[in-house]
């Protein structure tokens, strides 16, 4: 019971939240801002609404209020980044960031089925979570203010986990332990080296013992692994391990999460090494 | 506690429900068991005299990923009505034309079905489903 009272009491630097908030924002607006595909992709290709915006009698809006749409999502962000009227602009991100994405998303989905690509949920989940955060109140850095608790950091990291977790829960239930015999790994990599005449597979593909290992090693890290991410002691090793992960996936399936998603998240983690970086500088500084 | 519990279940049940609706549990990427054995592979690839073009839909800038996606779901449904005005709609664009113009002569477009003969070595193999043939 004293454990769950100081979980649910223990508080942290808002700094720490700060720093996570500026620069998970940044690196959202630096993706956007690079892929300006985002913004013309659903125009000119088929479009198929995502569930979510047929239950809502969504409709496909023009491409100028697209771009009205992206200009708006990049300066609410920008504003949430320096933490002007976070709570508004929070809110705000996570609905032009919804409307936004989901609009491309019906680009990308098939008609026969409501699977849409899911790079980019992590995101949306973290700007959701934010709106009911106490401490996502804080607009400036203060190094007295001790409003963090620990449950919220606690709860960002666990939606991070999610996105893990629900990959191998998925595949676990769809394909059971098969997925693990290395052929199903063999097959991809295959499939992948026919489409696309991906060479890096071939390293791969002879060794079944190898992809039998690589594939326990995916359904460990996304199923157990990623909780880790949860401990001071060990966060920093499976972050690596997951940037490993990311980066085989890249080299491999070619598939980028580690822009969409991987750098997004791991502010949440590289917040507190920064943020003592900058007070050391700050205080290197002032003593000189 | 009842924000962190609250917002917990709507970000894990989900995944147990299997809702599929973004931005909720569109986990299923690669998620299905496979085999070599079952890899079927289609593509467009062209020949002429003894040049062969493997990349050809690359080539033409056509998304290779994108053609088998079709072709196979077509292919395995028998919609052989659409494959076929799949295929024309291809090879009736400009960047085809062009092709037609760099590669004078006789050329042949084959609509081929790749899959796996072995994987130690991987050999791939080719069955010719049809052709298509320009400039004759």
């Amino acid at each position: 019971m004293n454990l769950i009272n100081r979980f649910f009491t223990h508080k942290l630097s808002t700094d720490q939240f700060f720093v996570f908030r500026f620069l998970f924002c940044a690196s959202v607006l630096i993706y956007l801002l690079m892929n300006w595909f985002y913004v013309t992709g659903p125009y000119g290709a088929n479009y198929n609404p995502i569930p979510l915006f047929e239950l809502f009698s969504i409709e496909q809006w023009s491409l100028g209020v697209n771009k009205l749409l992206f200009v708006l999502l990049c300066v609410s962000l920008c504003l949430l980044a320096f933490g002007r009227v976070p709570r508004i602009f929070t809110a705000l991100s996570a609905i032009f960031f919804f409307l936004f994405m989901g609009n491309y998303l019906g680009s990308m989905k098939s008609p026969n089925s409501n699977y849409v690509w899911h790079s980019h949920n992590m995101i949306l989940y973290i700007l959701l979570a934010l709106n009911f955060l106490p401490v996502n109140k804080v607009k400036t850095l203060s190094s007295q203010s001790k409003e963090y608790f620990l449950w919220e950091l606690v709860l960002l990291k666990l939606i991070v986990c999610t996105g893990y977790f629900g990959s191998a829960f998925i595949k676990l239930k769809t394909s059971g332990l098969d997925w693990m015999d290395g052929y199903t790994l063999q097959a991809y990599f295959i499939q992948k080296h026919i489409l696309t005449g991906n060479t890096f597979v071939l390293n791969f593909v002879d060794s079944l013992s190898l992809l039998v290992a690589i594939s326990w090693l995916t359904i460990m890290l996304e199923l157990i692994l990623c909780f880790g991410l949860l401990f001071k002691k060990t966060e920093f090793y499976v972050l690596g391990l997951l940037f490993g992960f990311h980066l085989m996936i890249l080299l491999t399936l070619e598939i980028n999460f580690i822009n969409s998603h991987f750098i997004p998240i791991s502010t949440l983690f590289m917040a507190r090494p920064i943020l003592g970086a900058i007070k050391r500088r700050l205080s290197q500084t002032s003593l000189s | 506690m009842l924000v962190f519990l609250s917002l917990l279940s709507v970000f894990y049940i989900p995944i147990f429900l299997e809702i599929e609706s973004w931005p909720f549990t569109d986990w299923r990427v690669f998620n299905y068991s496979y085999h070599p054995e079952r890899v079927y592979v289609f593509s467009l690839e062209a020949e002429s005299g003894d040049n062969k073009d493997e990349k050809f839909l690359r080539n033409i800038n056509f998304d290779p990923v994108t053609f088998n996606r079709f072709s196979y779901k077509a292919y395995y449904t028998k919609n052989y009505d659409d494959l076929e005005s799949y295929i024309e709609g291809v090879l009736k664009g400009e960047e085809f034309d062009k092709y037609l113009e760099e590669h004078p002569g006789k050329l042949d477009v084959n609509f081929v079905m790749i899959s796996v003969e072995s994987t130690r070595p991987l050999k791939l193999k080719r069955s010719i489903i049809k052709q298509y043939e320009f400039n004759q």
